[in-house]
């Protein structure tokens, strides 16, 4: 196999990172979260977090609304259709990777 | 842990957190029980009770949403209510009963299978076991019921007695609402 063709060459850099990935799970199943449920269920702080959003929205994987509800602010994070994609073909590509290792572990 | 496992977590956790299994169970199945006791139904109240308790469930997440946090989901839980609001109307309009011979022996309870459907459908969606399995209970007590229909249970005493055909539905729609009742204390455990 050459470099060029291996699985990891799918892997999308704006995804594939720890806590970038963990976020967009989490949307994918709930579609939309406040800043402090993800900061919360994925144990960062605000600034990491908000940096991994920036990188997310830029990409369009994300969006990001900031509203005011009774008088207090609130940061809604939304999952885009690209984002959905971009994490389906990442874990798609995840799981090709894993299974070439474990076919490779058993020759 | 390996980083798959992390991710089923996450996404366990967040399932949990915006209740998207115990809220349908618990409110559909609760509108379930209530309509089954009925052998047949007035029109207006199943036509429009059990899609509302879709809209019930949709309103509970909206609730929750807010106060917590952390979405509702892509279940698109109005679609589903007007979903079966047709598919009641349907099985208990005049015409299908008329024209279709193969169900016009079939009893009114067979209403509640687009609810039914309606759960299946949002167990698929979020490949959710616990609603299909649902689903499939209440589908298989209505076709027992339908298959018993003649049947009575004599309770003690011999004064009272229930037809399988309620008795049946009425079991299954009273065991989804004690799985959404369960579930709904897992999801509200602290982890």
């Amino acid at each position: 196999m050459s470099a060029s063709d291996h699985p990891a060459d799918g892997l999308d850099d704006v995804v594939h990172q720890r806590h970038r990935l963990g976020i967009l799970v989490v949307l994918a199943e709930t579609r939309r979260a406040d800043f402090a449920y993800l900061k919360s269920t994925l144990g960062v702080t605000d600034g990491n977090l908000g940096r991994h959003l920036q990188v997310l929205e830029e990409a369009a994987y994300v969006t990001v609304e900031k509203v005011f509800e009774q008088r207090r602010p609130r940061t809604w994070v939304t999952i885009t259709k690209a984002g959905r994609e971009a994490l389906n073909s990442e874990i798609a590509v995840l799981d090709d990777i894993v299974s070439r290792a474990r076919r490779s572990g058993q020759d | 842990m390996n980083q798959s496992d992390d991710l089923s977590e996450l996404r366990r956790r967040a399932r949990l957190d915006r209740h998207a299994t115990s809220y349908p169970l618990i409110v559909i199945g609760a509108a379930g029980f209530h309509y089954a006791s009925f052998r047949t139904f007035g029109w207006l109240p199943i036509v429009y009770g059990m899609p509302l308790a879709f809209v019930v469930v949709w309103a509970l997440q909206w609730r929750h949403e807010r106060e917590r946090g952390v979405g509702s989901g892509h279940d698109g839980m109005l679609m589903l209510a007007f979903a079966v609001l047709l598919g009641t109307s349907f099985i208990l309009s005049e015409t299908w009963w008329s024209i279709t011979s193969v169900v016009a022996n079939l009893s009114e309870v067979w209403a509640l299978l687009p609810s039914a459907l309606g759960l299946a459908t949002l167990g698929w969606r979020q490949r959710n076991g616990m609603l299909i399995g649902a689903s499939v209970s209440v589908a298989v007590a209505l076709t027992a019921g339908e298959m018993a229909k003649d049947s009575y249970l004599v309770f003690p005493g011999g004064d009272a007695s229930t037809s399988y055909l309620v008795l049946l539905p009425q079991l299954a729609f009273a065991a989804v609402t004690g799985a959404g009742l369960l579930q709904l204390r897992r999801e509200e455990a602290p982890e």
